[in-house]
């Protein structure tokens, strides 16, 4: 019974930090679940329920790590690399499904606003490069991340990025090349 | 940060990087689909947390289980000493899989028991 009292007041703080580490979560949840949802959306190629799943997991991942990361840019910049990870791992599984999807089964269409053929077709694109290239170009160009954020999210040198970069927009261009000339595609 | 920051990009790029990323973005999301993300959310911490608190009694019962197949009937003699020591690796796993998903650095007290029956550890009390 003493054992019992003895254990009462670090119960108490176990729970003020765990309520604590809530708030400061609820906090971050709020502060990134837009940008969050929206570069996940680009990194799976536009399938609203893969980005809601591979950013509602990061955010999970992330919660674990709250303690371990006080300054809110290191930890942003670890929830990123969880986020990238994860949508990785998607596209890893979507490569197996691929494999046993019949050749007349298409995939769903990427939802948004705009032209639903264009969106499908610059997902297409990007589902072509290697999935690095495909995430140095998604944070850098389309979500405008610096080469050096996108370095550190990716862990790889900045020349390594830069190099992805390059390669990216190179194939983007060839692939997508209605889209490359002035009138980006549109009859004059 | 939302707008491309690679200046080295020539201008032909950089307005096709920009047709991209105009063509190529999600809707934005309402207040509905902003609360149930952040419920969703919620639903899995909590999963996530039921499991975690599961794992110490899933770990407890099979250390239990093995103890009941490796022991033997009260009264009876323990089972030579190379048998029992084929149940050690498993039992180790099980106590190592509950303390790195604890993230603990100190066993709770029913491990500690648990590795000084199986394992032959000295009781060591709980470091501060």
């Amino acid at each position: 019974m003493a054992g019992r009292v003895a254990h009462a007041p670090a119960a108490r703080v176990g729970t003020v930090r765990e309520a604590e580490r809530d708030a400061r979560f609820r906090a971050f949840v709020v502060a990134y679940r837009e940008r969050a949802w929206r570069l996940a959306w680009r990194l799976v190629g536009g399938d609203a329920a893969a980005a809601e799943d591979v950013a509602q997991e990061a955010f999970v991942k992330a919660y674990r790590a709250l303690d371990r990361f006080r300054e809110e840019a290191s930890l942003a910049t670890w929830f990123y690399r969880i986020l990238v990870r994860q949508a990785q791992s998607y596209w890893r599984w979507q490569a197996v499904r691929a494999a046993w999807r019949r050749q007349d089964q298409q995939p769903a269409a990427p939802q948004g606003p705009g032209d639903p053929l264009l969106r499908r077709r610059i997902a297409t694109a990007l589902g072509r490069l290697s999935p690095s290239q495909r995430t140095a170009f998604v944070l850098v160009h389309l979500e405008g991340f610096s080469v050096r954020e996108a370095a550190q999210v990716m862990a790889k040198p900045e020349g390594t990025v830069k190099s992805h970069l390059h390669r990216a927009l190179r194939l983007l261009r060839q692939e997508l090349a209605d889209l490359a000339d002035d009138t980006g595609g549109q009859a004059p | 940060m939302n707008a491309p920051q690679d200046d080295r990009l020539q201008p032909a790029e950089q307005a096709f990087v920009g047709r991209l990323a105009r063509h190529f973005a999600p809707p934005p999301l309402s207040a509905a689909r902003r609360a149930a993300f952040d419920a969703a959310v919620w639903a899995r911490l909590q999963r996530r947390r039921r499991r975690r608190r599961l794992l110490p009694a899933g770990a407890a019962a099979a250390a239990a289980l093995l103890w009941l197949l490796f022991s033997g009937h009260p009264g009876e003699r323990l089972p030579p000493a190379e048998t029992r020591s084929d149940a050690m690796p498993l039992l180790q796993a099980v106590l190592e899989d509950a303390l790195a998903e604890e993230e603990s650095a100190v066993l709770p007290a029913e491990y500690r028991v648990l590795a000084q029956v199986f394992l032959d550890r000295p009781w060591t009390e709980a470091q501060p």
